[in-house]
């Protein structure tokens, strides 16, 4: 065996010379992948954020008339009448089908007053302020992350 | 009448086409730009002291971050320097929040494999021949030669400061010439 003479460049051709991995299109494939799952999940966000955000301003915007809902679970109750109404009156079609909806309407929007019965504290200065807040933080993390891996 | 495929053959593009033709949301585009250097960031994370399936995923994870700011690439310099810095400011990231001992230079922390005859190890492969040097060393040399960091940008990354970085590339460099100085000695043939 003899020795050879490394100089330094000798030693940068060698962290040049990058072998290349048998797996290399499994490697392209799983790169590929997760692309497309964080697009799929970026995309699912922002439709669930755009659904949620338009039942809030359907809830906002749209009165039901004669609408007593989220009181003490008189809105099944109401529901269940409606339901029982549209049954029996057999021959009155058009009235037990629109009584039908219309029990259906409420109750959907008894629904979301009770799921979320915080319709007036979303209204409140308070709930504006969290969220605001909330939201400029997610903004500054995003913000502070992008810096990060800005080269 | 189109006599030849209106999609260009992306093998034959050079990495900067690519890089437009992905930040026009060309994905076969940037798939190309993994299948090319792929191998070359994965080998840059091991020889920075990341393990497979780890060293891996971040690379992984470099791609997809390189993807998400490829609007940030200024063509200053080689596609590839460019995510091997990601790359490399991921790992560091994680080395400084769960393998601090990394970048000390206490030998006692880190206990390279035993071998047999200590003074007598020769490699004939850079990889097994870093895997002999101290880690902050092996991040430095590594950094500075595949990374293509200036020594200043290496203090900068690791926070430690430039004469640090200097005699750390430097006792590395004497180590792997002397670890990879010996060639192999010849196959005799034996004539029948």
């Amino acid at each position: 065996m003899s020795d050879l003479n490394l100089k330094d460049d000798d030693i940068g051709d060698l962290f040049a010379a990058a072998p290349v991995y048998d797996d290399s299109e499994v490697f392209q494939a799983r790169v590929m992948r997760g692309l497309r799952f964080n697009l799929w999940l970026r995309q699912g966000v922002v439709v669930l954020a755009g659904f949620v955000g338009g039942l809030y301003a359907l809830a906002q915007f749209i009165h039901m008339p004669n609408w007593a809902g989220g009181e003490g679970g008189s809105a099944p109750k109401v529901a269940t009448v409606t339901l029982t109404k549209a049954a029996t009156e057999t021959d009155e079609t058009l009235r037990a089908g629109v009584e039908f909806f219309d029990g259906m309407g409420k109750s959907a929007m008894s629904l979301i007053e009770s799921s979320a019965r915080y319709l007036n504290l979303m209204q409140t200065p308070f709930f504006f302020w969290v969220s605001f807040s909330l939201c400029l933080a997610c903004l500054a993390l995003y913000y502070a992350y992008s810096q990060e891996e800005t080269i | 009448m189109a006599l030849a495929s209106d999609k260009p053959d992306l093998t034959r593009q050079s990495d900067v086409d690519l890089v437009r033709l992905s930040t026009a949301g060309d994905k076969p585009a940037f798939a190309e730009l993994v299948r090319r250097h792929g191998s070359g960031l994965r080998i840059h994370l091991r020889r920075m002291g990341a393990q497979g399936a780890d060293a891996d995923d971040m690379a992984q994870e470099a791609f997809m971050s390189a993807y998400e700011h490829l609007t940030e690439y200024r063509f200053d310099g080689p596609f590839t320097g460019w995510l091997k810095r990601i790359a490399s400011r991921r790992y560091l990231r994680k080395v400084r929040n769960n393998k601090k001992y990394v970048l000390t230079d206490d030998i006692g922390a880190y206990e390279p494999e035993p071998i047999a005859h200590e003074g007598e190890f020769r490699a004939h492969n850079l990889d097994a021949a870093l895997n002999r040097l101290k880690p902050v060393e092996r991040l430095c040399v590594t950094l500075n030669f595949s990374g293509d960091l200036s020594h200043q940008d290496i203090a900068d990354e690791l926070k430690i400061p430039l004469g640090t970085v200097k005699s750390h590339i430097r006792r590395a460099l004497d180590q792997l010439k002397i670890i990879l100085s010996v060639k192999p000695a010849p196959v005799l043939e034996t004539g029948t």
